[in-house]
């Protein structure tokens, strides 16, 4: 029995493994064959790359999400962090309608918040293009900054920043001193969190876009729509080593910050 | 007394190379109230949990009854525990959390009822049979823990610092509380706890364990008037414990002078541990002591007063009804009966115990 | 106090949110209940795929190159006036005022086959405010529309049932492991979940497509092949890739927080493995399921790539209606209709698994 369910776990792991993994290696593995149909392999080749980082619309894709990325996760984190704040200190019945309001875009599907907004740049007579998805972007991630601020807010002691302007810090000193320091966690999982939102982001960039303004989704749609392009299966191929490697630097930051956390508790202990 | 219940053989545990348990051999009575007593990481939980089977040791053998249960996983022991925290499940309320181990049985409902019923009236939770645990006091979780524990008809109750986490005016009610039901059901208790005071009020054997050994096993009285090593002397209770040397039978030397004692059957010249209760020290004017020195500090504890007293290069702790004020010249005496002899030991977990900050955390 | 001063710091926000997040809203809103006269008025022209278009003395033939041959009819329709729009539900471009073709965002959308060309010079909106875009959508004698709604959630579902079914398990699997073992595989896990939502669909499409590398595989077998994409099962497999991480990792989350002295006190009560996992691991698990439930049933609901790159048209979801009534036909108020009728109906979804969340909550002080 005992054995039976740790071979069941075994091969039940590796099945889904496969499952999750399979397509993403079919297209590495494609991304380097010579031949455009996947019916056949016809070598090894680089020519995709090639042609992928001499396809301008591409590299002007990229360079539209990744400014789109930064400017929006950068103003999202302070707008979101100073109103975090501002909420954190507000009555009940504010809070809540404030906190409510807050959710809409993260509740909402993303189509609503996508054609909503759409509908108000074209209501505003705001061109749609870099303004409008700079906007859109700005608005469904300040929500994911004030949910990562909040939760740090609350766990600080209440007294931080009456003690820091007690002992004669003015208001912003005090804040920037005693507070800041204390949510700085949370103000870096928000900012992380805005990027892969906005980066990952598809459906509501594709309603407040204007002409000739792509970014990297919009365009991987307008050309998969179209049929398969091999040059596709070399970006798919590099943005995924990006994301692993993305992820494997944070990981291990995170848990070199978890061991000297856990040596700092440690060191007490003896003391 | 009565038989044998549970036997514990040259119990090894290993955890990451590191030896929790050294090798314990341990045997409950039926019906007995047993304290497993020590500081944070001493080993005393993971005792308990061998015998809840949670833990397999990593050499030794456990016997139940004579039974030798090692490979029995919890569910088929007739032992139930009262864990740290409690460990009530959220998602039950007070009835069904009782009800929890009948319902395994797929006992008849009406037997449940009656049977939960008589629980609730037992521990006194009547009436908060649809309450969540979660809004219940400390007291009330705790109860619950209790009445779901016993419900079952275990052999053994075993209790892992279950009064830890109340206020200490509740945790004196529970402490007689517990020590009632014990009674009342005539079962085997198992209890963990680092509080010295808890394990004397209750119990009919304590352990006194550390370093994962047993340092002692015997009555409260025995364990408070005649500890086995300095380890136990310290921890039961604040003591005096002095170099010294056995000169022959019923002879001590120590502290520069020479004492009659009650002890023999020590090497000639042996050099030992005089342990001295404070409260055993008599204070007495400087020409009537048998040893003279300067009050360093008093502070007043209520029934006594404690005070600090300097006798050549040595702090003695004196506890007396009597204050003499910081700086004066006092003398001590103290009758040879409270002259308690120990060997000296090399082994750490049996030298004294300094209690540190973080003393009472979890172990494993 | 200074503090008292403090909830100022959200005014730029309050703002900011009741323009980009309040506003938004009532708009759909006030749309899904007008109705834009003038959209019957507009003079219809069609272009036939085949067409050549000549603009400023260039000649561009729709379909081959219908790029350039749109930007010529775009400033053709510019200078004089007619506006381009949908033609028999392909994708083309939006009508409304003439003024605002310039703006229109589907230009990009290359696949075309028929025009129409719609002339609305007549400046004058008679907005209406009326309630038939709702009865448009609920319409007996044209289910077609709210047809659609039912295969969303047909399809939502069972993907969110698949999902649950493949997920609990893995979950389950994985918080059981020892910690170090743990926290890399559950890495390896959510890995895919970050990469690119299209990119993972797309890969789909390589599998499943008629030169796919299933059906290369069949040829190579010497078997016939099989017609996958653009299927009801092609969505479906679509929509549990995307989403059983989202699955998962909530589940998992919820069973990691549970404390192992419950179960210890579950077999200490005689409870066996099973019995355990049935009467506390599970229970205690639910909040998690109850959010996992959501982050794939919303998302699987109101999708519209998935469908699009694998359904095809006739397995059309919600989504693709939606999108299809902004960025196609122009009929902004039957859109914004179909999206209040989406929102209510995940709000009411929301409220119901919330009431779970919340208990996960009040749990979380004992749990942790």
């Amino acid at each position: 029995m005992k054995s039976f369910w740790k071979a069941f776990k075994g091969i039940y792991s590796i099945l889904i493994f496969i499952f999750l993994y399979a397509p993403i290696v079919v297209l590495m593995v494609y991304s380097f064959n010579a031949n455009k149909s996947r019916g056949s392999w016809g070598g090894f080749s680089l020519k995709w790359y090639a042609k992928l980082f001499s396809n301008a619309d591409i590299l002007d894709a990229l360079k539209n999400t990744l400014i789109i990325t930064a400017l929006a996760a950068i103003i999202a984190t302070i707008i979101g962090t100073v109103s975090a704040i501002g909420i954190h200190y507000m009555g009940t019945r504010m809070k809540s309608l404030f906190l409510n309001v807050n959710y809409l875009p993260v509740m909402n599907p993303d189509i609503v918040t996508g054609i909503s907004l759409l509908l108000l740049f074209l209501f505003l007579g705001i061109k749609l293009g870099y303004v409008s998805l700079l906007l859109a972007h700005i608005t469904f991630n300040i929500p994911y900054v004030i949910i990562s601020v909040l939760p740090k807010l609350r766990q600080m002691n209440t007294h931080t920043l009456e003690a820091a302007m007690d002992l004669g810090a003015p208001p912003i000193t005090a804040f920037m001193k005693a507070v800041l320091p204390e949510i700085w966690p949370g103000v870096i999982t928000g900012f992380l969190l805005a990027i892969t939102m906005s980066i990952d982001d598809f459906v509501i960039s594709f309603f407040t876009t204007g002409p000739g303004i792509n970014t990297l989704s919009i365009y991987i749609y307008s050309q998969a729509k179209k049929g398969i392009k091999p040059e596709i299966n070399a970006l798919s191929a590099i943005m995924f080593i990006v994301v692993l490697v993305l992820l494997l630097i944070v990981n291990r930051r995170d848990t070199a910050d978890e061991r000297k956390e856990s040596k700092k508790v440690q060191h007490r202990r003896m003391n | 007394m009565s038989k044998e219940l549970i036997n514990l053989k040259d119990i090894v545990m290993t955890f990451d190379g590191e030896d929790i348990l050294k090798s314990i051999n341990l045997t409950v009575k039926d019906e007995e109230f047993l304290t497993l007593l020590g500081p944070s990481g001493c080993g005393k939980t993971t005792t308990l949990r061998i015998i809840g089977g949670f833990l397999t040791p990593t050499s030794g053998d456990v016997y139940f009854d004579g039974k030798r249960i090692n490979d029995l996983p919890p569910y088929k022991r007739n032992v139930n525990t009262v864990f740290q925290k409690y460990a009530l499940f959220p998602h039950l309320n007070v009835y069904e959390n009782i009800a929890f181990g009948l319902r395994l049985k797929k006992v008849k409902e009406p037997e449940v009822k009656a049977r939960v019923e008589k629980m609730l009236k037992m521990v006194n939770l009547e009436g908060f049979e649809k309450r969540s645990p979660e809004l219940l006091s400390g007291g009330q979780q705790q109860r619950v823990a209790i009445a779901r524990a016993l419900i079952n008809h275990p052999k053994v109750l075993l209790l892992d610092e279950p009064l830890g986490a109340l206020d200490l005016k509740l945790r004196k009610e529970m402490q007689l509380e517990l020590k009632k039901i014990q009674r009342q059901l005539g079962i085997t208790f198992i209890y963990v706890t680092h509080d010295q005071e808890e394990a004397l009020t209750m119990s009919d054997t304590v352990v006194v364990m550390n370093g994962g050994l047993i340092q002692q096993i015997g009555t409260p009285q025995d364990i408070y008037n005649e500890p086995a090593n300095a380890f136990v002397a310290d921890f039961i209770g604040a003591s005096n414990i002095i170099d010294g040397v056995m000169v022959r039978d019923f002879t001590v030397d120590f502290m520069g002078h020479r004492f009659e004692c009650v002890d023999k059957g020590f090497a000639e010249n042996e050099p030992i541990d005089v342990v001295i209760r404070p409260e055993d020290f008599k204070l007495v004017k400087p020409e009537e002591g048998m040893l003279s020195g300067r009050v360093e500090s008093v502070i007043f504890k209520g029934v006594h007063y404690e005070s600090c007293v300097r006798v050549g290069e040595r702090d003695l702790l004196v506890h007396s009804t009597v204050c003499e004020p910081v700086g004066s010249e006092v003398g001590l005496s103290v009758i040879p009966f409270d002259i308690h002899i120990m060997h000296k030991s090399t082994d750490p977990a049996s030298q004294a115990f300094h209690y540190d900050e973080e003393g009472q955390e979890d172990e494993t | 106090m200074k503090l008292k001063k403090a909830p100022l710091l959200s005014l730029p926000y309050a703002v900011f949110a009741l323009i980009f997040i309040v506003a938004p809203l009532i708009l759909i809103l006030f749309y899904s209940i007008t109705f834009d006269q003038e959209l019957d008025n507009g003079t219809v022209f069609t272009i036939p795929a085949e067409t050549v278009v000549t603009v400023d003395g260039k000649d561009y033939q729709m379909k081959e190159d219908t790029g350039a041959a749109l930007d010529g009819v775009l400033s053709f329709a510019l200078r004089e006036g007619p506006v381009l729009s949908s033609s028999a539900g392909d994708v083309t471009l939006e009508s409304a005022a003439s003024a605002k073709v310039a703006d229109s965002t589907t230009v990009r959308d290359e696949e075309i086959g028929n025009f129409l060309l719609i002339r609305s010079n007549n400046k004058n909106h008679a907005k209406q405010i009326t309630l038939r875009n709702f009865f448009r959508f609920f319409d007996k004698n044209n289910p077609q529309y709210f047809k659609t709604l039912l295969r969303s959630l047909y399809l939502a579902l069972v993907s969110t049932v698949i999902c649950l079914i493949l997920g609990y398990p893995m979950a389950f699997i994985l918080s059981r492991l020892p910690s170090r073992v743990r926290s890399t595989l559950t890495f390896l896990f959510i890995l895919p979940m970050w990469m690119n939502f299209l990119l993972r669909t797309y890969a789909w499409m390589t599998i499943l497509e008629n030169t796919g590398l299933v059906n290369s595989l069949l040829k190579l077998l010497g078997l016939p092949t099989v017609s996958l994409m653009y299927s009801q099962g092609a969505v479906i497999l679509g929509m549990v890739y995307n989403f059983l991480p989202f699955m998962i990792l909530p589940i998992y989350n919820q069973l990691i927080r549970i404390d192992a002295s419950l179960i210890n006190a579950s077999d200490d009560l005689g409870a066996n493995k099973v019995q355990t996992f049935l009467r506390v691991v599970f229970p205690l698990s639910f909040p998690g399921v109850m959010s996992g439930i959501t982050m794939t049933f919303m998302p699987a609901v109101t999708t519209f790539v998935i469908s699009k790159l694998l359904g095809g048209g006739q397995n059309a979801l919600i989504g693709d209606l939606i999108e299809q009534q902004f960025k196609t036909a122009g009929d902004w108020g039957f859109g914004s209709a179909i999206s209040v009728i989406v929102m209510i109906l995940m709000l009411l979804a929301m409220s119901f698994v919330s009431r779970y969340e919340r208990q996960s909550y009040e749990s979380g002080g004992v749990l942790n």
